[in-house]
């Protein structure tokens, strides 16, 4: 081809670009951005739900995993991407956590992301070993009340929601409890099936596998009501602190200026997604219950979220990890 | 013993059951699970042989993929994928000093020593057939006591961890051939830079500088890429001479009746070694390679030759990886605990097809359990069926003028960087690691030393500081615990009796050279 043909048809390319955009969203591959390592259950729902949306769009969904600095990092290169709808983020509590977990705050919730649509939700739990005292959460708070700071509790870090979560509960409940910080859940769930420390806070689907095995017991769900993974234990109102709740939630964000026809077509999609049988199936063995919603309901709760973090994370000086 | 026997026969069976598989509007039968097994171990080798492109990365890539297989099927080709990963960064290792996996850095030292002496052909067959034998002694070890093994795993805490890797660390501190003075700074070198990041116990970032790639650390691949791949990359184009030497007597493809006879009783301590260790969760297969490499040193005939290209020093820690991958298996399928980031993507996996892990699996799904324990030695031998072939090619890969090799490794460098978190930063890090490691080594210092006390500095902090918090900061821990006591015993012990002929015999060494 000679050069200037070559010029010219590259011309009449991008001249037809723009057409095509405003033709029918989507005209290319979607990315979605993932502040996790591979194989963790994020990454895995971003896979199952991005396979789904693959089919149904017509286009490649692509899964980029951009781990790092508490998922910071991925926000990051979400809010540096064009605001057109192929890029996405699958996000989760850590959201809304780090702009008051870090300092300064590494950006905007307001001013730099959108949300399109929550996917799930796991709730929290406090598990023990199976062969330890404490039978019920009762004696496990009459049992920190008798002896402040000495009993040892593992998360899988600081800063994780678990962390968070067994924080907000101590004030609740008013204990003091000395937390111990693992790399993940696995390590910490490990070492308290190991006998090295009574209690873990972590994500029920984490520990499920050991209660039914019956080396972990678990003494309380940290959800508004009981979970499907663990139907006969008790939720932490149900054990006498009402109104508190904690889960581990993720949902879908986009850039904040992307438009808002573009968000309603995706929200349309990932709810349809996430209400087929095989991905609610799917998700139920990695990421909890689907919980179907309006954009404007995930905005609303990353914001609640914020607020509660924010003032947690300020009382108890808390710091990231 | 004979249950045993029977459950390897129940994966046998699945494992070479005939399915009818319909391709192109034609049904055939085929042993679909074999198929699966051979697409693993050859795509994994295909990935390992590329620098940095790990398994990690693959795996999940390939997940999705796996949603529309059998359980059975799809778990077999992960696996596949794993130990062939493993088996081809020892191959890069040996042929262009570039460890692909963490548990290779210690065969860079011997096997690119092997190669530079033309001997690259002897050292990939030490490797795979050492690998071999250890796969197939780990299957069987993983069959018959994988539920009293995985009990040991939680008998391990903190303080036996800290108590651990330090015997560990003073055990492999004397892993570089040069001079002790210059491996010890070079450790202390790798345990500063492995503190870069965020402290896990209390959160906060140390030597960040408030870069947010820098708060989870410096990763491993960075730097062993830099220190290895890019430095000697720099040095050789700097030498013209030795290049050409090492390019032109490539020879011999297969051991010799005294190769084979000094690699014996090596492959059979380093798989003893690394089947202990690959069962404890984080690192296992890491130290069982530097732990099997100092252990031969201290042993062999040959402890002279050690640096130089010493076919121990490649049998030994290639046996003790392998060992470590398939023990690695137990906690997995007994307990359902992953020991590193790719058994935690086979946790996804199994998940996924509606299979908890843990200890019922092996009741619940008796088929899945032993199919893919027997799959995993099919694929060793798949392996070795596919690398003794290859490595004739692999060694005419040498023969490349190094002016279109060194591009392409290099190349191939920064893809498998990136491609570890999509980070550019990782690739810019890389590259001054490798002006540093270029300047270590004008300076006669080692990089496998720098790179022990990298992986094993944060966790030999993380335990230690996670035991002092356990016992609210009563130092007694370490020795009150009878495991741990032995272990910090083991490790006076060594240090005492090892060190001080092995630094006699390092004048004597340096006497010679002058």
């Amino acid at each position: 081809m000679n050069p200037y043909r070559l010029i010219l048809a590259l011309c009449i390319g991008m001249l037809a670009a723009p057409f095509a955009l405003a033709q029918s969203f989507p005209t290319k591959p979607i990315k979605i951005i993932v502040g996790y390592s591979p194989g963790g259950a994020v990454d895995i729902v971003a896979r199952t739900v991005g396979q789904k949306l693959s089919a149904s769009l017509g286009q490649p969904v692509i899964v980029e995993n951009k781990p790092g600095a508490g998922t910071n990092i991925a926000v990051r290169a979400l809010i540096d991407s064009p605001p057109d709808g192929y890029t996405l983020m699958l996000s989760a509590n850590a959201l809304a956590a780090n702009v008051s977990l870090y300092q300064p705050a590494p950006f905007d919730l307001d001013r730099d992301v959108a949300p399109v649509s929550l996917v799930g939700r796991v709730p929290v739990v406090i598990a023990t070993n199976a062969t330890s005292d404490f039978s019920t959460l009762a004696k496990f708070v009459a049992a920190a009340k008798a002896a402040p700071g000495s009993i040892n509790y593992a998360t899988p870090g600081n800063g994780s929601t678990p962390h968070l979560a067994m924080e907000l509960f101590a004030r609740a409940a008013g204990i003091s409890v000395a937390h111990i910080p693992y790399r993940g859940g696995s390590p910490a769930i490990i070492d308290v099936i190991g006998g090295q420390l009574p209690l873990v806070a972590v994500n029920a689907l984490e520990v499920q596998p050991h209660v039914k095995t019956g080396k972990l017991r678990v003494l309380a769900v940290m959800s508004k009501t009981r979970t499907s993974i663990f139907p006969t234990v008790p939720t932490i109102a149900e054990s006498g602190y009402p109104g508190f709740e904690a889960a581990v939630w993720y949902g879908f964000i986009a850039p904040a200026a992307t438009p808002k026809a573009v968000i309603a077509t995706l929200h349309a999609e990932i709810q349809k997604a996430i209400a087929s049988q095989d991905v609610k199936e799917r998700m139920a063995s990695v990421g909890g219950e689907v919980n179907p919603g309006t954009s404007e309901q995930f905005g609303a709760l990353i914001q609640a979220e914020r607020v509660r973090y924010e003032k947690l994370i300020r009382d108890a000086k808390l710091k990231p990890d | 013993m004979e249950s045993m026997f029977s459950n390897l026969g129940v994966g046998l069976t699945a494992v070479l059951a005939i399915e009818p598989y319909t391709i192109f509007n034609q049904t055939l039968s085929l042993p679909m699970n074999i198929v699966y097994c051979v697409l693993g171990a050859f795509i994994g080798t295909l990935i390992g042989v590329l620098p940095g492109l790990g398994p990690v990365a693959t795996i999940a890539m390939l997940l999705p993929a796996t949603f529309t297989l059998p359980p059975l099927g799809g778990l077999i080709m992960l696996s596949g994928i794993y130990y062939g990963a493993q088996y081809g960064g020892s191959t890069t290792a040996i042929l262009v000093n570039l460890p692909g996996e963490t548990s290779s850095v210690v065969t860079c030292i011997d096997g690119y020593q092997m190669a530079r002496r033309g001997r690259a052909g002897v050292a990939l067959t030490t490797a795979a057939l050492g690998s071999f034998f250890a796969g197939c002694v780990g299957t069987l070890l993983l069959a018959a006591f994988a539920p009293p093994l995985a009990e040991l795993a939680f008998k391990f805490g903190p303080a036996e961890y800290f108590s651990l890797i330090m015997l560990g660390l003073f055990g492999a501190i004397a892993l570089s051939s040069g001079s002790l003075l210059k491996s010890i700074a070079m450790v202390c070198l790798g345990l500063l830079g492995g503190i870069v990041g965020t402290d896990v116990s209390s959160g906060v970032s140390r030597f960040a500088f408030d870069i947010p790639e820098l708060a989870d650390g410096i990763g491993f691949v960075v730097v062993a890429m830099g220190v290895f791949g890019f430095a000697e990359v720099i040095s050789n184009l700097e030498q013209k001479e030795t290049r050409e030497i090492f390019t032109k007597e490539v020879s011999g493809m297969f051991p010799s009746k005294e190769d084979f006879k000094r690699m014996v009783a090596p492959v059979l301590r380093g798989t003893a070694l690394g089947s202990v260790l690959g069962i404890l969760p984080g690192g296992g297969a890491v130290l069982a390679a530097f732990g099997a490499y100092a252990l031969e040193k201290k042993v062999s005939k040959n402890s002279a030759e050690f640096g130089k290209g010493a076919i121990e020093g490649v049998a030994a820690p290639e046996s003790a990886n392998n060992a470590a991958a398939q023990t690695s298996f137990i906690p997995l399928l007994t307990l359902g605990l992953p020991a590193n980031a790719v058994m935690a993507l086979m946790v996804g996996a199994m998940t996924i097809h509606n299979i908890q892990p843990g200890p019922l699996v092996m009741t619940t799904n008796p088929t899945l359990f032993w199919g893919l324990i027997v799959s995993m030695w099919v694929g060793n031998l798949m392996l070795v069926v596919l690398n003794l072939p290859l490595i004739g090619i692999w060694v005419k890969l040498l023969t490349v003028p190094y002016r279109y090799l060194y591009p392409a490794i290099l190349v191939f460098c920064c893809i498998g960087v990136f491609t570890i978190s999509n980070s550019s930063f990782d690739v810019l890090l890389t590259a001054g690691f490798g002006f540093l490691g270029y300047v270590f080594f004008r300076l006669g210092c080692e990089g496998a030393p720098l790179l022990l006390g990298f992986v094993l500095g944060p966790m030999l902090e993380e335990h230690f500081r996670r035991a002092l918090l356990l016992s609210h900061g009563d130092f007694s821990v370490f020795v009150t615990r009878p495991l741990s006591l032995s272990l910090l015993l083991v490790t006076a012990v060594l240090v005492v009796i090892v060190t001080l002929p092995s630094i006699k015999s390092k004048r004597v060494e340096a006497f010679h050279e002058e």
